[in-house]
């Protein structure tokens, strides 16, 4: 195998070690991973072990309550006119149930499946920012509870769950219920974006050496992939809720046809976002289909690599088909045939993965345990829906089948099928690896059946309901149209699905004990490393992995790790670490220092919730409070960041020895930066669009630019801060003996420039006499210059920052990581500024 | 959509047919290969059990038949939504919350008459409908003579219907807007040829004056005078008569409309005069106030009144 | 990174493919010319993407043929061919759509 990083693959056949471990070294591991001891090191905790329990909790708890909400609309709809819910109760719970389940339920239910399972999976410790993932899940609880109260006090948003504009606009929607919406997803975006930083770092940095990339646990494809997807979908949703609250609050016309908006910029931005965001939700599950069946059936997965292939390809087709959503909105004829030619290619991938797992089941001897069950009667009514899928995607069946319950019919099997049946499948499965006890297996099959059965009798009859003629989200409807009995079955069926979760929370109360000193074992038989014996710090010596089978292909694997005959036996430097390694060829490259809890993150998550709700409530003050304390709590957090200290190096096990601090392009920081800069960088790709889109619409209400001698002086400014920002972290590097002063105070003039650029573009663009509630031009211009704004703001935060870091003493030449870091975010500003300057400047052009 | 009345809406449900046999045969193929890969007898199973399993049934079998696919829908797409030809007849509907604003146009595009939430084409020709919006987003959608077509604000967009036969074809907005959506219905009526000019002939006459009466007529005559003095005209138009409020549907000839509240009720005195003092109960949140204020009387007095605008 | 850029190919050949398309309607649309020539241009388009995800394969299985030692590698070079596979048919379906009446 030929090395990625130099490392000399010889190494690896020191492992297993054979000499005696040290005494006290495996109580120096438990204690340095030891759970909460008092009651609010509940709330602090950030070991993936704790968080991921808590997010799956909670993820399954909006299900739950997403559930209920369902059977009240099924009851409204058991009959034609009846009177249980008031119109506006029901419009309001309508679109909760759709929100939550897609905002509160899928999403972070299969990313909470990755904060619990991956790191097992892989072999590492924890994930690369614990800290991150509890930010993310306390902000995500907080927030979401406090969304879903808002139904108590019938301020819960009533548009729909994508809240098409106009409908949503102030004069439609005059109260703060879309105001709840469109914040209220804000903080949900967050939790996502930073639970995929975490997934991407996770999974091609922190893996057990010798796991290469085709024995990586086709799960850790399938959450890699879904990470990367959230990066490049999300940002997209980010933009449209912010356009549209600026829109609601401020004026600016980006979906008002008066003004030269189109409600169409939103439906694009929306769906761009919204179909990617369907395969998101299902990769993961997928992932996990592909990892419990090959155990069910006690056999390797046929065809691993067409899967990881499928996989990938769904990942990018499913960017392709966002206007299918759209085939009734009268674009041009060509476009829409677009849409519909990759909507039927993006379902071939997902018939790889459906044969591989017939395939796979077929090689081995499937085992009707439970999560067997739920895995085959998720498949078939994946593949029905799937069918529907492929018949909507023709052009002219859409026209009819479009908005009507038809659709709820395909959207159900596709996402139960999908998603909830392979989550049940994966929950009873994994339950063993957390908890002291399995899940009920009598139970088990009692709920598969009540599940299967009244999830057909429930959606089967909608497809006949959609083809007579019945709209979506109708709170009534007329008697005699053939509608009733389907009608009446669908609502028998709810209730029978209703039971079946019933008796799976139940259950869960009787059996699920988690954090534990004991899980239950290797119930199912299982051949992941997850499976071998672990605690807290996950395995006690991290091993070297020859095959995608480790528990089935390495017999001694179970005693040898826990021996400590592997690497990173110990805590070799007293505290809480991982390994970092390479991502193709997975060698290890450094030691990661892991942070132990502490109570900043926490806070920031309750601020950063309270500032979006508040701010909904429009407590104007109260929020901004909210918002300063937030980021005084991150600032907190990221002054304790980058403290190196201790050796150098260090000996993970074997001999060999690695660093303890890496920075540039191997270190977790700095992938973790560049990401979240794709992301920003996706949201600006996104409003730029969005400025050519309402152009393309309304080219007369442009006016010119201001005058173009203005244009030099933004241009150099943002260059000096590019230049200046790079130039700050390379003098530091070059480790003279005032180097470290010289970078400091070049980064702060480097924000300084950054910030006169943009002083100068918008006082150019106000002085021009353009202003952003006037039209559709002022909207995007000044759309595009708040969003550079938000990063000026930033950088001129990070600025002083290093200044003061310095000014402490904290910096120094050997330890660049945090320069290079805010280096990379200062220059992305100034390229940011310059691109969308240029755009907005240039195009269409001077007197359009 | 199972019973299309039209040339637009017929090859709609050939390929829903076809659609249908392509599902049903994928889910016996994937049934029967799930049986034998859980029940089958080994030699079976192992015919099964392998990489070429997917590169077939996974891969191969479904590009293939999706293609097929791709390209008949590509040319049932060119068929049913064909761009409007010169001298095909043109009606302009307009959604609002939540009934619909009908205007036939001459062949300049001109408005020659107005009317609400009942559409009346000539059947066996093809008719071309101007969709727009006043406020939020609707959708134009009759099931048994087409697809739909959204009305989105800042936007015209244009669908082709045809009825090949004369008759009543309901429908129902479908796209969520709000409110009393669920009850947002619509009514398509198709006349023979003949039969069409002579309807359009009377719908573009304004309402007939009332003479001024006793007996029968005497309650005609007072609906008129409630219909002036409650401010009715602030919201209505009643061509021929000083009412010419543009906020809600035009009355010129309700009553001759086969429905009430945009295809929700059938119209008759009871359900005009029902309508009339109590619509926010039978359509909650529409935008017509329920003139409670009315006596018993003076409600039976204009329902009889726009009753008789035939 | 020219392994991730091999592995992912076909894939990101069929992205281009996609967008240069979709922009090409786009402007065809806004400048409302007669849409012959932008076709004409998608075709042309089409066809470099269809060479260039043959170029790919074929150079995939060349380097296969050579019974790589490196098994990542190996793994990297099919998921690419495969890649370049389901790439390609997404390329042909989207190709088909301007053969297409409108």
């Amino acid at each position: 195998m030929s090395s990625e990083t130099g490392f000399d693959p010889e190494l690896y056949k020191r492992f297993p070690t054979t000499e005696a471990r040290p005494e006290g070294e495996l109580e120096q591991l438990d204690e340095v991973w030891c759970g909460p001891r008092r009651p609010w090191e509940w709330i602090t905790a950030i070991n993936n072990n704790y968080i991921g329990v808590y997010y799956v909790g909670a993820a399954m708890l909006f299900f739950v309550l997403a559930g209920v909400l369902a059977l009240l609309m099924r009851t409204q709809l058991a009959l034609p006119m009846t009177g249980f819910l008031a119109q506006e109760t029901y419009n309001q719970i309508f679109t909760m149930h759709g929100t939550v389940m897609m905002f509160l339920f899928a999403v972070p239910a299969v990313e909470a499946l990755g904060v619990l399972l991956l790191p097992q999976m892989l072999g590492a410790r924890d994930l690369p920012f614990p800290r991150l993932s509890a930010y993310a899940f306390w902000a995500y609880l907080v927030g979401g509870l406090c969304f879903f109260a808002s139904l108590f006090f019938g301020l819960a948003p009533n548009g729909g769950w994508f809240m098409y504009p106009p409908l949503t606009s102030t004069t439609y929607s005059p109260g703060i219920n879309a105001d709840f919406w469109l914040l209220g997803i804000g903080f949900i975006e967050i939790s996502a974006i930073a639970g995929a930083i975490e997934i991407i770092v996770g999974v091609l940095k922190t893996r057990a050496p010798g796991m290469t990339l085709d024995k990586l646990p086709i799960f850790a494809w399938a959450m890699l992939i879904f990470a990367c997807m959230i990066i490049i979908a999300f940002p997209s949703i980010i933009l449209s809720t912010l356009l549209l609250e600026l829109e609601r609050a401020l004026g600016w016309p980006f979906f008002d046809a008066a003004k030269g908006g189109d409600p169409m910029l939103w439906q694009h931005l929306f769906w761009f976002f919204g179909h990617p965001e369907v395969y998101i939700i299902f990769l993961p599950a997928a992932g996990a289909m592909s990892t419990l069946i090959p155990a069910v059936a006690q056999t390797k997965l046929v065809g691993y690599r067409l899967v990881v292939l499928a996989m990938l390809a769904t990942g990018f087709i499913s960017f392709g088909v966002w206007a299918h959503h759209m085939f009734t909105t009268g674009m041009p004829q060509i476009s829409i045939n677009y849409f519909s030619a990759a909507s039927m290619a993006v379902s071939v991938p997902a018939g790889v993965q459906v044969f591989a797992w017939i395939a796979t089941l077929a090689a081995g001897k499937m085992r009707f345990n439970t999560p067997g069950l739920f895995a085959v009667g998720g498949l078939v009514i994946f593949v029905m829906g799937g069918l529907t899928g492929v018949m909507v995607a023709m052009v002219p069946f859409d026209w009819q089948a479009h908005d009507s319950y038809f659709i709820v019919a395909h959207l159900h099997y596709v996402l139960i099928g999908g998603m909830v049946f392979p989550l049940f499948a994966a929950i009873y499965y994994w339950t063993p690896m957390s908890s002291s006890r399995p899940l009920s297996e009598r139970w088990g099959k009692w709920i598969f059946w009540l599940m299967f059965v009244g999830h057909n009798v429930t959606f089967m009859p909608m497809h006949l309901t959609g083809l007579m003629g019945m709209p979506r989200r109708v709170y009534t409807y007329l008697p005699e149209r053939g509608w009733d009995l389907p009608n009446m079955i669908s609502t028998v069926g709810s209730f029978m699905f209703g039971l079946a979760v019933l008796l799976w929370v139940v259950d869960m109360v009787r059996n699920f004990r988690p954090f534990g000193n004991k899980d239950a074992g290797n119930v199912f038989g299982g051949p992941g490393l997850e499976w071998l014996p672990s605690g807290r710090y996950s395995l006690r010596s991290v091993p070297v992995i020859k095959s995608l089978y480790p528990v089935w292909d390495q017999p001694d694997l179970a005693r040898d790790v826990e021996a400590g005959r592997y690497f990173l036996p110990g805590a070799p430097r007293g505290e809480r670490e991982t390994m970092i390694t390479s991502p193709i060829n997975a060698e290890p490259q450094y030691l990661q220092r892991m942070p132990q809890p502490s109570s900043w993150y926490v806070w920031g998550a309750i601020f950063t919730a309270g500032f979006f709700l508040i701010l909904t409530i429009q407590a104007y003050l109260v929020s901004v409070i909210s918002g300063v304390l937030a980021v005084y709590c991150i600032l907190k957090w990221c002054w304790g960041l980058d403290r190196p200290s201790g050796p150098a190096t260090v000996d993970v096990g074997g001999g060999v020895r690695l660093p303890t601090y890496v920075s540039g392009p191997s270190s977790h920081g700095w992938w973790a930066m560049v990401i979240t800069l794709i992301v920003s960088g996706m949201v600006a790709i996104m409003a730029c669009f969005s400025y050519v889109f309402l152009w393309s619409r309304r080219p007369d209400l442009w006016q010119a630019p201001p005058e173009i001698g203005s244009l030099p002086l933004t241009l150099g400014l943002l260059a000096a801060a590019g230049v200046g920002a790079w130039a700050s972290q390379g003098a530091l590097k070059l480790d003279r003996p005032r180097s470290a002063g010289i970078a400091a105070v070049l980064m702060l003039a480097a924000t300084l420039a950054a910030g006169g650029a943009f002083a100068a573009e918008a006082s150019a663009w106000w002085n021009s006499g353009l202003r952003p509630d006037a039209s559709s031009q002022g909207a995007t211009v000044y759309a595009l210059l708040a969003w550079q704004g938000t990063f000026v703001g930033i950088s001129l935060l990070m600025g002083p920052f290093v200044l003061l870091r310095w000014l402490c003493g904290l910096v120094s030449s050997r330890y660049p990581a945090t320069f290079e870091v805010v280096a990379l975010f200062v220059a992305f500003t100034a390229v940011q500024g310059a691109a969308t300057t240029l755009l907005i400047r240039l195009f269409p052009g001077v007197g359009a | 959509m199972l019973d299309p009345a039209g040339p637009f809406a017929g090859p709609i449900q050939t390929v829903a047919w076809v659609l249908f046999v392509m599902a049903a045969v994928v889910m016996v193929v994937v049934l029967g290969a799930l049986g034998v890969a859980l029940f089958g007898p080994r030699k079976w199973k192992r015919r099964v059990g392998g990489e070429r399993l997917i590169w077939i049934a996974g891969l191969a079998f479904p590009v293939v038949v999706l293609t097929g696919l791709l390209i008949y829908g590509l040319t049932t797409t060119a068929r049913v939504a064909d761009a409007p030809k010169a001298g095909e007849m043109r009606v302009r509907v307009t959604g609002e919350m939540w009934w619909w604003r009908v205007a036939y146009l001459d062949d300049q595009g001109r408005e020659i008459v107005q009317d609400a939430n009942e559409v009346h084409i000539p059947a066996g020709q093809p008719v071309v409908f101007e969709l727009e919006s006043a406020d939020v987003i609707h959708s134009f959608w009759v099931p048994r003579l087409g697809g739909k077509t959204d009305m989105i604000p800042g936007r015209r967009n244009f669908m082709r219907l045809q009825a090949d036969a004369p008759g009543t074809y309901g429908g129902q907005c479908a796209e969520y807007c709000g409110g009393p959506h669920a009850l947002m219905g619509l009514v398509v009526v198709a006349h023979a040829p003949d039969d069409y000019s002579a309807w359009l002939e009377r719908q573009s006459r304004p309402a007939a004056a009332v003479p001024s009466a006793q007996g029968p007529l005497a309650l005609i005559d007072q609906g008129r005078n409630v219909f002036a003095a409650s401010g009715c005209a602030a919201c209505h138009t009643i061509r021929g008569t000083e009412a010419n409020g543009l906020a809600g549907p035009d009355l010129t000839h309700v009553g001759s409309r086969q429905t009430l509240g945009a295809g929700i009720l059938p119209n008759n005195r009871g359900t005009m005069a029902g309508w009339i003092s109590d619509s926010q109960s039978l359509k909650p949140g529409n935008r017509m106030p329920s003139y409670a204020v009315l006596s018993g009387q003076d409600v039976r007095a204009v329902a009889a009144y726009l009753e008789s605008l035939k | 990174m020219r392994f991730w850029l091999l592995m992912l190919g076909g894939l990101l050949i069929w992205a281009a493919h996609f967008m240069a398309l979709y922009l090409l309607s786009s402007a065809s649309d806004v400048a409302r010319d007669d849409a012959g020539a932008w076709n004409g241009a998608g075709l042309v388009f089409s066809l470099i993407c269809l060479i260039a995800i043959a170029g790919l394969c074929w150079r995939c299985i060349v380097w296969l043929r050579m019974k790589p030692t490196d098994e990542t590698r190996a793994f990297g070079l099919r998921l690419a061919v495969a890649g370049g596979l389901l790439g390609g048919i997404g390329v042909v379906f989207q190709t088909l759509v301007l053969l297409a009446p409108v």
